[in-house]
């Protein structure tokens, strides 16, 4: 865009957080309603790249950065990994539920591996998309 | 007739994919063929109930089979995926060669600029 | 009546990816696609699947638009004389595309088994014990989190790598 107003970074900057609500609501109520780690790490991304589309590229980084973002993804992804460890320690297969089954069933593992694909998904996605904004602005050949 | 419309629609990302002259055309294509397949199997899983796989939900007799709707999930993650990665070579190859036409991208000179 | 709300969405979903395919102009072709994704997602909720919808309508008419947007914005260039001028010629080649396309259709509809009447012990099994074993009240998230997490674990890796890709052909140096 060649003109970015004022109107428009204060409208998507102010849109943005009801979206990574929303994101965060799905991710967290996948095991009873439609919702999941996939479903609410895409939505998390969109609430990223949202404020980044509308802003200055002077701010674009003010939330969070680049390097914060890849950081976020490889955390999500050795957080999944070391649930598939705890599975192994308790059981003995690769991502098997570690808690035994009482008597009323709860679904900590698997509020637990949303948590972690989505925070991957999110984090992933969202800085390829903020890594295509940037480099829609400032582009890289010469 | 449902299986035609989704033959149909398989044939025509192909159809697509085969056709078109343009990079950005056939990965339009590209993402019309996957997506016909996660349709099929959806529509093969939905007409077989009669609600939703959520135990909170279930009004009627028997529900839809779940184990399509988790593999498809994982389908049209892919999806993106390819599509995303072809998106961006598509550009770096517009960005060499200067066009996006197949015959023009077939002619051009190899050019290595490290 | 069902069949009728399944055929007629379906009709709508194949008459737009056909018109994304046939507009020279590139940017009304994506956002035909981006259309597309979006019937093809109500097409999925009113299949029962809500899972699939939410993800088709995030990941479809979301994040697919917004790299399809980049890409035509990054190609602009002498694209539409290109496709006026070239594009009307019908060769020999192409009569050889539309005879494959025709062999492989007409084999997928002898060959494709039927959408209905397929083996129902899962689904069974699933309304039974899939609580009491996974304890999720979502069907769905209790397949492929809790009987069938490998398979989420792979795509957890593809994304990944597709990421990475992407992140790697964007940067400057290589």
């Amino acid at each position: 865009m060649r003109t970015k107003t004022d109107m428009l970074d204060v409208a998507s900057r102010k849109l943005a957080p009801y979206v990574l609500l929303f994101g965060c609501y799905l991710i967290s109520y996948g095991h009873l309603s439609p919702g999941g780690g996939f479903q609410g790490g895409v939505i998390l991304a969109s609430g990223l790249i949202l404020p980044a589309l509308g802003c200055r590229k002077e701010r674009r980084e003010d939330l969070l950065s680049n390097y914060a973002l890849s950081i976020g993804e490889t955390v999500g992804f050795i957080f999944l990994f070391l649930l598939g460890i705890v599975g192994i320690a308790a059981t003995g297969t690769f991502l098997a539920d570690p808690f035994p089954a009482t008597v009323r069933p709860h679904a900590w593992f698997i509020f637990f591996l949303n948590l972690a694909i989505g925070l991957k998904v999110g984090a992933g996605i969202g800085l390829l998309g903020l890594l295509l904004i940037r480099e829609s602005e400032e582009p890289s050949y010469d | 007739m449902i299986r035609i419309l989704v033959i149909g629609l398989f044939c025509l990302g192909l159809w697509g994919i085969l056709i078109s002259r343009s990079l950005l055309r056939k990965i339009i294509g590209l993402s019309i063929l996957n997506s016909s397949v996660v349709v099929l199997f959806i529509l093969a899983g939905r007409l077989d109930g009669k609600s939703a796989p959520i135990l909170s939900a279930v009004r009627e007799g028997s529900i839809v089979d779940p184990l399509p709707q988790a593999l498809m999930l994982t389908a049209i993650v892919v999806s993106l995926s390819v599509t995303a990665v072809g998106l961006i070579l598509a550009v770096k190859i517009y960005r060499s060669c200067g066009s996006l036409d197949i015959k023009e991208i077939e002619e051009s000179p190899d050019e290595y600029d490290h | 009546m069902t069949e009728i709300v399944l055929t007629t969405l379906l009709w709508t979903v194949l008459i737009t990816g056909a018109l994304s395919l046939a507009f020279r102009d590139l940017f009304v072709s994506v956002i035909l696609l981006s259309i597309f994704s979006f019937l093809s997602a109500l097409l999925f909720y009113v299949s029962h699947a809500p899972d699939v919808a939410i993800t088709e309508a995030a990941v479809g008419a979301g994040m697919t638009t917004l790299i399809f947007v980049w890409a035509v914005q990054s190609c602009a260039g002498p694209l539409p004389e290109l496709e006026d001028r070239k594009y009307r010629h019908f060769k020999f080649e192409d009569l050889l595309d539309l005879l494959l396309v025709l062999l492989i259709g007409i084999s997928l509809f002898l060959f494709l088994p039927p959408l209905t009447g397929g083996p129902v012990s899962l689904r069974d099994y699933l309304l039974l014990k899939g609580y009491q074993e996974t304890g999720a009240v979502n069907l769905v998230s209790a397949v492929y989190l809790g009987y069938r997490a490998f398979d989420t674990f792979g795509e957890t890796i593809v994304l990944l790598c597709g990421v990475t890709g992407s992140i790697y052909f964007l940067s400057r140096t290589y």
